[in-house]
């Protein structure tokens, strides 16, 4: 049943993204959410490592994952109003 | 600082997870990083969707102006009006005796559709909340404070209030 249900979402999901969710049309969100450091700084962690890991039978000439191998450390932290990205390169 | 970043890559499992997979993880435990967020949203459902939906329940809906939907179940057909939507989903209509007679004895025909509907006190009760295609992402409408929904010809349309505690 779980199975049948992740398929039919997924089928339905790909069907409103092929149409531009025209049959959405009328979606409005909007809110506030605080969002923890360490789960942007996990997110990102995340992010940078699914760009520098081109997916099987992508081509890719590495120029951006031999950058990104580069990025030793990148962390965000808010302080008084301010976003402070910290961050280490080296070769 | 308590942040999680690059800086301990090697912890990270499978190379192929993406930022979306944390949002998963976190949506799965109940969001505990976002605790505080408030989100209204506006969602129109269109009459396909909503029957893609219920078709494991063999339910069909045909949806009209003024909160009015006309829902099939094999030969039964009946029309009912929406009266409120529940944060557990839970779908409060008000029909026609005749309907409700009608529903009662589909109900002790098919016991296997008492999961998802009720008639009591005059009214009629589709636990939404419980329909598999619906019960998957329990751990995202669980934060559901307040569903208000009207209908147009063809579509409802859902506000919602969410707020993480």
């Amino acid at each position: 049943m779980f199975a049948k249900g992740a398929t039919m979402a997924s089928s339905l999901l790909q069907e409103l993204i092929a149409n531009r969710f025209a049959k959405l049309a009328g979606l409005n969100i909007s809110g506030t959410i605080p969002l923890q450091q360490d789960l942007v700084n996990e997110a990102l962690a995340e992010l940078v490592q699914s760009w520098s890991a081109p997916k099987q039978g992508q081509s890719s000439d590495g120029s951006v994952t031999r950058m990104l191998e580069l990025v030793r450390k990148l962390e965000v932290r808010a302080e008084q109003g301010v976003i402070l990205v910290d961050f280490e390169i080296g070769v | 600082m308590g942040g999680r970043g690059l800086s301990d890559r090697t912890s990270c499992g499978d190379r192929s997870r993406s930022a979306l997979s944390v949002i998963e993880k976190e949506a799965l435990a109940g969001f505990p990083r976002i605790r505080g967020a408030r989100v209204h949203a506006t969602v129109p459902i269109s009459q396909e969707i909503l029957n893609y939906l219920l078709r494991t329940i063999q339910i069909g809906v045909k949806i009209e102006e003024h909160n009015r939907v006309l829902i099939s179940f094999r030969m039964f057909r009946a029309a009912a009006e929406i009266v409120g939507v529940t944060p557990d989903l839970v779908v409060v209509l008000s029909t026609s005796w005749v309907l409700r007679t009608t529903l009662r004895a589909v109900l002790a025909w098919k016991p296997s559709l008492q999961a998802y509907m009720a008639e009591k006190d005059g009214f009629v009760y589709v636990f939404c909340g419980l329909i598999p295609a619906v019960r998957r992402y329990e751990y995202l409408w669980q934060h559901l404070t307040e569903v208000r929904a009207r209908t147009q010809a063809g579509r409802l349309i859902l506000d919602l209030d969410i707020h993480v505690r």
